[in-house]
């Protein structure tokens, strides 16, 4: 700053320096942003799989049809597992889209298992789906760890219609189908999910 | 870059070309920064938009009139671990029309909200499907 004796630094000196000092923040950044993306993700995963499994779960229902063709059933029972308490299970055919299928006249058949608890496992919820009426199935897992699992289904809309713990039948559909799933750790999917099936326009 | 005649940057020339770079760090960060704030609230918001379905799912199955829906549908809370979500649901007719209705379903937690709306045709002679 003197004005008597500008030495100063050279342009190399300075490019060393900046390089030197970019280098460090660049290093900087991408550690900060490999932390933060690793810790969105798993945020992301924790919101994001609940709320869009549940949405396709009322999806796959509010699309349940029964058709002349083949077996088609809407099918919920309740089963009894070793300990003596019961859970619930659910097989339909849907026209609503699905991995396996676009949907439409590309229907699916879903089938939601509830698995007991067998030892040292817990209890699981898983989906298989597969394309109706032929076709490779997949195992879409749901929700693992979980206490119990409940269906509930109601005749029509009426408030004078009693709850049904079971619906089997190849000709008539419920009009509301409740599901219920408890577990330790709540989330969107252990709030109770109530599906009008079919469309009311 | 001559030998003999090592004139070079002063510090103020140094201090200027730190100052540009770093404004450019900054704004770099900055935008940064705002797009995880964004994938937060949209992280947040996902599960209001869902519970926001879930109470107009609730009028649909509602057997009586829209005309005059029950408190039970119109405002309340979600059971836990949703307990902090507030909701309210405006079921109004559409105007002009008598059996054509609008469903707004308000899903708040906190700052976050979601505003939901459909519309349904409902004879009003036989509420019931």
């Amino acid at each position: 700053m003197n004005a008597r004796r500008r030495s100063g630094m050279t342009l190399i000196e300075v490019m060393v320096a900046l390089t030197i000092a970019g280098i460090a923040l660049a290093a900087g950044a991408a550690v900060l942003g490999f932390l933060t993306d690793q810790q969105t993700r798993a945020i992301g995963n924790a919101v994001t799989r609940p709320a869009s499994i549940r949405a396709s779960l009322r999806d796959w229902i509010a699309g349940a049809q029964l058709t002349t063709a083949g077996d088609v059933r809407f099918a919920g029972s309740r089963l009894v597992d070793a300990a003596n308490r019961s859970y619930s299970s659910l097989e339909f055919v849907t026209s609503a889209p699905t991995p396996v299928a676009a949907g439409g006249d590309a229907t699916t058949r879903v089938k939601l298992v509830f698995a007991p608890a067998t030892g040292n496992v817990p209890a699981q919820l898983v989906a298989e789906l597969s394309p109706f009426p032929a076709g490779q199935p997949i195992v879409l897992p749901i929700r693992d760890s979980i206490s119990a699992f409940d269906i509930r289904y109601r005749a029509n809309v009426s408030r004078a219609s009693p709850w049904i713990d079971s619906w089997v039948s190849t000709s008539v559909l419920p009009a509301i189908v409740e599901i219920h799933i408890s577990a330790p750790r709540e989330d969107l999917l252990t709030v109770p999910l109530a599906v009008l099936v079919g469309e009311r326009r | 870059m001559n030998s003999r005649r090592r004139s070079g940057f002063t510090l103020l020339e140094a201090i200027v070309a730190l100052a540009v770079v770093s404004i450019v760090c900054i704004g770099v960060l900055a935008a940064q920064g705002s797009a995880l704030r964004a994938e937060s609230i949209a992280n947040a918001r996902l599960p209001l938009a869902e519970l926001a379905r879930d109470r107009i799912a609730a009028v649909d199955m509602f057997d009586g009139s829209l005309n005059e829906t029950p408190d039970t549908l119109k405002v309340g809370t979600f059971p836990p671990p949703y307990d902090m979500v507030q909701w309210h649901v405006r079921v109004e007719p559409v105007q002009g029309t008598t059996s054509l209705w609008s469903i707004t379903a308000v899903t708040t937690s906190g700052a976050d909200s979601v505003s939901l709306s459909s519309r349904r045709y409902r004879e009003t002679a036989s509420p019931s499907r």
